[in-house]
């Protein structure tokens, strides 16, 4: 439904050119294999891991704003008929993959691939760059992580895990509205204001190696956003007593994984009461 | 020790929350005629919303589906041969239950003005929602029935049409209270009255249910805490308790509250015991709907 | 994030509760809210503060009794009272006659007014009871009336909302106490009352009075005593009913704000709207019913407490979930939910200029 770069561009588009980078070239990729230079008005998309659709691109700059890794610097681009300037990303090797910049650009201009996913994504694989966790942990059960947080005895953090939720008559419902012919209730509204409230946060936080996140527990709900937006797995969920008055349960609250944790932000922005925050690392 | 502090955290969720304020605050004064007259109106609200962008992603991969509320909604009410004029976000705004209720008072009167100006542009007479707290603002805050435009929940306005319901299979089912259709307005028959159309659907009452049913814990996205988590924690067991298949909501705050809590929960399989599907009454009636040949 | 109301909150919070500590005041509170529930009561309220009975109105009440009693103490020292001789029981036909003290007159006025209940029907004469007997049995009547007026308000209460009732939802909506401007026809039916106990106390001097008033005569006190009562409960209908018409005036959302902007400063519009939580006497329902407060580990998170004592320490205004239960089982009917709210906003007025 929204335009936006060609989330195929790795296997469909070809290699034209490729463009000096601080530590390595970046690619250019164009639809017909040929490109024109940064002043023929026809630039293609630019870069593998970290993509951006230079045609498309408004120069509205919000991706270098967003970036917590400086990965990014403006480009000219005389002549082009959507802006002067580009995006280029010199430092695509430093990309964390955290996907701020995809989140934030205006018309959808950004494709950020995982490196480990790129050689698939060039075969033709149908990779949709969602977070890894959410995929593999929604399908498999494993022996259950440990509550307690034990987390350093493990080389690697466990990927949380959980069952899936009974869905029947979600299903149902699904198959129910699969063929009604309904009106639209405005929901793209939703994106731009979004964006917006997306650039204006990135550029109120720290973010980078330097930093790295911390949950407040007295705030902390436990409501899992956290886990699932760390594309790291750099979240875990640690047992926590709750005793009210007429009940004592156990709830779950946050816990960031210090040696896996990039300094992202993202889990600051998923967080629905701003429990989390960036500390400067010691 | 006399607390202090605020139990855990006020949310507003700062996302949802500086989206509406700022969507609030941008002024849309170019003027809106639909195509032609509709005696109904329905407003989907910020449902959407939360589906799209505002973070509640996890709950949407598919597991907490929120637009097909509005969804299933217009279709029950083209069913029923209502034909709404649909006042979507594109030229209408939120609806500011929750910044009245945080005491935003002036971005709620932005939004209300905006809001009601829209509505005399509508032209409808009847003004159909599908969440409770809409419902309520709508009628009491913003006195619509005051300016000639009825409002009327979902569920009252399908009721009594003659729509026909079979459940797949024979399922056990309850109704969570909404506070602010329950206690806040006294509906408490329409949404019964509708599932006991459903034919196949055996329907039980919680302990705590009609003027006595527990909230969901989160008003107005203000709090969520340990208190008001124990308070949901509860309202759960009580549906196990009762032996429930699907647990059916009225307002889709109070789908989205259960559904986090049960989503939570499976993080630890097998340690908990809610084991029921949390659903709106309309997406369960839109699976149950028995379309007439036409 | 900067900016966002989850921080004003807290940031709120923390400058009341260092103002409050300094200097412990109940804040004045207004706020106006109409909505359908409050069918029975056309007034918003404002602010009249209850007390609690240790220490004020105990120290109050003492205060007051030893004045009394001191001025009582002063009179007899300084003004004997006049002491005759002894009354005789004897003199049937002492004039005037012996009368009883001020506040039993209205008793002898029944028993004055009382006739012999005897009537013939087609020849037959039935003998129902002397004027003594009845006298005396009216007054138990009304004795027993007054008693039996909440018993009499609960009934009613049952015949306006007669649905089934389970558990505490018993209580909902009976035995519902109101104030004469919420009610004009039960006050002015006590009126009425208060009315004809005076009119029968001063109708059982008329032998005192025809001797200092000649033209006063029995029959036109027993017509005062008749048509007076009804006429002053005739007036006091009038009159509550246009104050009731004053300040049911809905407001418009311009006014709404501006009293919460400018705050209630004409004592007139003060006295329209009362504040409704002076309505409460502490059954308690309420606190057993909120789910935070049965759902959270410690005491102090009272919130019906906290805004009854007007003690906003920004705890019990923002732990509120605004379910609803506490206005759906109290017996007065507060809406302490719209109560929650306003002082909600109030609060944000106060801190987001």
């Amino acid at each position: 439904m929204t335009a936006g770069i060609d989330r195929q561009y790795l296997s469909a588009w070809k290699q034209a050119a490729t463009h000096a980078g601080d530590s390595e070239p970046v690619q250019i990729w164009t639809q017909d294999g040929t490109y024109g230079g940064l002043d023929s008005g026809k630039l293609g998309i630019w870069g593998t891991v970290v993509g951006v659709d230079f045609d498309m691109c408004i120069a509205d700059g919000a991706c270098i704003d967003a970036c917590p890794v400086d990965v990014y610097e403006w480009i000219d681009s005389p002549g082009h008929a959507a802006s002067e300037r580009k995006p280029f990303m010199p430092r695509e090797p430093d990309c964390i993959v955290c996907r701020a910049c995809e989140e934030v650009c205006p018309v959808d201009a950004v494709l950020i691939t995982d490196p480990g996913d790129v050689e698939a994504a060039m075969a033709g694989a149908d990779a949709a760059p969602a977070p890894a966790i959410a995929e593999a942990a929604a399908t498999e059960v494993e022996a259950p992580a440990e509550a307690a947080a034990t987390v350093a005895a493990e080389p690697a953090v466990a990927a949380p895990v959980w069952e899936p939720k009974p869905d029947v008559w979600l299903q149902r419902m699904k198959e129910s509205l699969a063929d009604a012919d309904l009106p639209d209730t405005g929901m793209a509204k939703a994106k731009p204001l979004f964006k917006e409230i997306r650039k204006e946060a990135l550029d109120s936080l720290s973010r980078g190696k330097e930093f790295i996140a911390l949950v407040h527990n007295d705030k902390c709900i436990g409501c899992t956003q956290c886990v699932y937006f760390c594309n790291f797995a750099s979240i875990d969920m640690i047992g926590w007593e709750l005793e009210t008055r007429t009940d004592a349960f156990e709830s779950k609250k946050a816990l960031i994984v210090e040696d896996t944790c990039t300094g992202c932000t993202l889990c600051v922005f998923a967080c629905p009461v701003e429990a989390i925050t960036m500390e400067a690392r010691a | 020790m006399s607390r202090t502090e605020p139990y855990a955290r006020t949310i507003p969720h700062p996302l949802f929350e500086r989206m509406i304020i700022n969507d609030a605050k941008t002024p849309d004064e170019a003027p809106w005629q639909p195509e032609r007259q509709h005696e109904y109106g329905y407003f989907p609200g910020c449902v959407d919303f939360m589906d799209v962008e505002v973070k509640f992603s996890h709950l949407n991969k598919g597991d907490a589906d929120h637009a097909s509320i509005a969804a299933a909604a217009i279709k029950l009410m083209n069913a029923a041969g209502i034909d709404p004029l649909i006042l979507d976000m594109n030229s209408f705004k939120c609806c500011g239950h929750d910044q009245l209720w945080q005491g935003q008072l002036e971005v709620f009167d932005e939004l209300k003005a905006h809001n009601l100006r829209r509505m005399q542009e509508s032209g409808i007479r009847t003004l159909v929602v599908t969440c409770a707290e809409g419902y309520r603002t709508f009628a009491v805050d913003y006195d619509l029935p005051g300016q000639g435009i009825q409002v009327e929940h979902i569920t009252q306005t399908l009721r009594g049409r003659g729509l026909k319901f079979k459940s797949p299979e024979p399922v056990r089912v309850t109704f969570h209270d909404p506070c602010r259709l329950g206690r806040m307005m006294g509906e408490y028959d329409a949404p019964r009255e509708l599932i006991q159309l459903v034919d196949g659907a055996e329907m039980v009452e919680l302990e705590n249910s009609r003027e006595k049913a527990l909230c969901c814990g989160v008003s107005s996205m203000m709090y969520c805490n340990d208190a008001t988590k124990a308070v949901r924690k509860k309202r759960l067991d009580q549906g196990t308790d009762a032996e429930i298949q699907v647990m059916l909501g009225g307002c889709p705050k109070c789908y989205m509250h259960m559904q986090c809590l049960l989503n939570e929960e499976r993080m630890d399989p097998g340690e908990h015991n809610h084991s029921f599907e949390m659903l709106d009454l309309m997406q369960f009636l839109s699976a149950c709907l028995v379309e007439e040949a036409t | 994030m900067a900016d966002d109301t989850g921080n004003l909150i807290g940031e709120y919070q923390q400058e009341r509760q260092a103002e409050d500590a300094a200097e412990r005041i109940g804040r004045r509170t207004e706020f106006t809210r109409e909505t359908p529930r409050q069918a029975h009561s056309v007034l918003e309220a404002s602010h009249v503060k209850g007390e609690p009975l240790y220490p004020h109105e105990l120290v109050r009440d003492s205060v007051l009794t030893l004045y009394v009693t001191s001025i009582l103490f002063f009179l007899a020292a300084f003004i004997p009272p006049p002491l005759h001789r002894a009354a005789d029981p004897a003199a049937a036909t002492a004039f005037p006659p012996p009368l009883p003290d001020w506040y039993l007159l209205w008793a002898f006025g029944c028993l004055k007014v009382a006739w012999d209940i005897e009537f013939t029907i087609l020849g037959h004469h039935f003998f129902l009871m002397t004027a003594k007997v009845w006298g005396t049995l009216v007054q138990g009547m009304i004795i027993g009336m007054v008693v039996a007026v909440p018993f009499i308000d609960r009934a009613l209460g049952y015949l306006i909302d007669p649905g089934p009732k389970e558990g505490m939802m018993d209580v909902l909506n009976s035995g519902h106490a109101r104030r004469p401007i919420e009610d004009p026809v039960r006050a002015a039916i006590g009126v009425w009352g208060l009315a004809f106990v005076v009119m029968l106390s001063i109708y059982s001097i008329n032998a005192n009075i025809v001797l200092y008033y000649p033209a006063v005569t029995t029959a036109v006190l027993a017509g005062v005593t008749l048509w007076g009562p009804l006429a002053c409960a005739g007036l006091t209908y009038l009159w509550l009913d246009r104050r009731r018409a004053e300040g049911a005036r809905p407001q418009s959302d311009e006014e709404r704000f501006d009293l919460y902007r400018n705050g209630i400063t004409s004592r007139r519009t003060q006295r329209i709207y009362e504040f409704k939580l002076n309505r409460c006497y502490q059954c308690g329902l309420c606190d057993d019913i909120c789910p935070v407060r049965t759902n959270e580990g410690e005491e102090e998170l009272n919130i019906i407490f906290n805004t009854f004592q007007n003690e906003h320490d920004g705890v019990a205004m923002w732990s509120c979930i605004t379910c609803g239960m506490c206005t759906a089982i109290c017996p007065q009917n507060i809406e302490y939910v719209d109560y929650v709210l306003e002082q909600r906003a109030i609060a944000l007025q106060g801190a987001a200029t």
